[in-house]
């Protein structure tokens, strides 16, 4: 065996000197406490720094693998919380992984916990070296904390806001209203559309006009046929508006055929202006049709 | 015969029952080496969610004999060497005597365990550290 060297590292010097930061060198160092006691507990006087580190290395990955399978069989049952026969599964799958052959997985399978018994029965109780204070939580308070009557939120969320709850789910920021709430209030439509009565009224006029417009539709001609503005009249267009009845106004027709072709456009610009106007427009309706009257 | 069988089956399975429950049970007297806090505090960063002081215990029951295990076989191996070695000087013996982890039996502990730890075999200050005095000089 090679010559020591002269500054061998000890464990318990080089733990103490040490101010971990972070919390997971500071949970590392409490690790690293706790594997130098097993290792002083099974017959070790003193360790190299990096096998000491290596170790516990290799021991919080074996407690994270433990949880990560225990957590994930959990999962695939449905449920969040482990319980015994998870962790047993769990400590099966990670045992077989460095201690079994594949003869000997049958033979000695559910005795994992029976070996911890053993361990637990045979070896002394080493307690660790110093208490650890308990980090104090200040995290979001939770459903579990507050007394709630919410027995459907799951206790794991956070809790809500306090001026959620207090103020009505109605109550809405633009003065709206649920749709339910001014239905079965009594108010009815009227009420629900308080707010915008003058474009209630606009679209009741609305109605009306186009009502009136059937009925004047109904007297008067929608579709004409007159001339493009080619002039000589050879070719005639027709210009459709809404589904109507078809009326031919023959004499009126005739009558635009003959004349020149200013007529002819002032027809079309008659015709434009009804166009622009929209059809709600009664008005401009009647005096197209006073105008062609009046030809 | 069938149902013999059966009834030692059940009565084995009744008392494997009976056992498992003393065992948690005993646990709640027992402290592992690793605080129960440390455990937690893995546990919950890996998502294990368990309110049962006895499973938390349990884990770290488990994690204290796979440490204690990989490190009785390294001391095994520790051992074996310095008996290999004490032979040949008997005058170094009781300086050799002490019982150190090293790297070189961990790693050789652990490679029984499935995991492979290659370490830095030798470190250098400098790139005349370990050169010969006299021939550093020149």
């Amino acid at each position: 065996m090679k010559a020591k060297p002269p500054s061998k590292p000890k464990t318990h010097l080089h733990l103490n000197q040490e101010e971990p930061q972070k919390p997971s060198e500071f949970s590392f160092a409490i690790a690293r406490i706790a594997v130098s006691q097993i290792c002083q507990s099974v017959g070790y006087k003193a360790t190299q720094l990096s096998a000491l580190n290596a170790l516990t290395v290799v021991a919080t990955k074996y407690l994270e693998a433990i949880a990560k399978s225990a957590s994930s069989l959990a999962n695939t049952s449905n449920r969040t919380q482990s319980n015994l026969l998870d962790l047993t599964l769990a400590l099966h799958h990670l045992v077989t992984l460095h201690t079994s052959t594949l003869f000997s997985i049958s033979s000695s399978g559910g005795g994992i916990i029976r070996d911890l018994a053993d361990f637990v029965s045979f070896h002394d109780e080493i307690p660790f070296a110093k208490p650890i204070p308990r980090p104090q939580i200040t995290s979001i308070p939770s459903w579990a904390t507050s007394s709630s009557s919410f027995s459907h939120v799951p206790k794991w969320l956070p809790r809500f806001p306090d001026g959620v709850i207090s103020c009505s789910v109605n109550e809405r920021k633009c003065g709206e209203r649920l749709w339910e709430d001014s239905v079965l209030g009594g108010g009815g439509i009227e009420t629900e559309c308080s707010t915008s009565s003058s474009n209630v009224i606009e679209q009741e006029k609305l109605k009306e006009g186009k009502l009136e417009l059937d009925l004047e539709r109904t007297e008067k001609v929608r579709f004409r046929i007159t001339t493009t503005r080619g002039r000589g009249g050879g070719g005639l267009r027709m210009v459709c508006r809404e589904e109507k009845r078809v009326c031919w106004n023959h004499h009126y027709n005739n009558k635009n055929i003959t004349n020149n072709s200013i007529n002819d456009d002032d027809v079309l610009d008659d015709d434009d202006d009804d166009q622009s106007n929209g059809i709600f427009d009664d008005e401009g309706l009647k005096k197209s049709g006073s105008k062609r009257k009046r030809r | 015969m069938n149902q013999n069988q059966q009834q030692q089956a059940s009565d084995g399975r009744h008392d494997d029952d009976a056992a498992l429950s003393d065992f948690l049970a005993s646990l709640m007297d027992y402290t592992p080496t690793i605080p129960d806090e440390l455990v937690e505090h893995y546990l919950a960063k890996s998502g294990f969610q368990c309110p049962d002081v006895r499973l938390i215990r349990l884990v770290a029951v488990a994690t204290q004999k796979f440490v204690s295990e990989v490190a009785s076989d390294a001391l095994q191996q520790c051992k074996a060497r310095q008996a290999a070695v004490v032979k040949d000087k008997r005058d170094k013996q009781q300086k050799d005597k002490r019982l150190i982890l090293t790297m070189e039996d961990l790693s050789r502990s652990l490679r029984e365990y499935g995991v492979n730890v290659k370490h830095q075999d030798y470190f250098a200050d400098s790139p005349s550290t370990g050169v010969d005095p006299a021939s550093r000089d020149e």
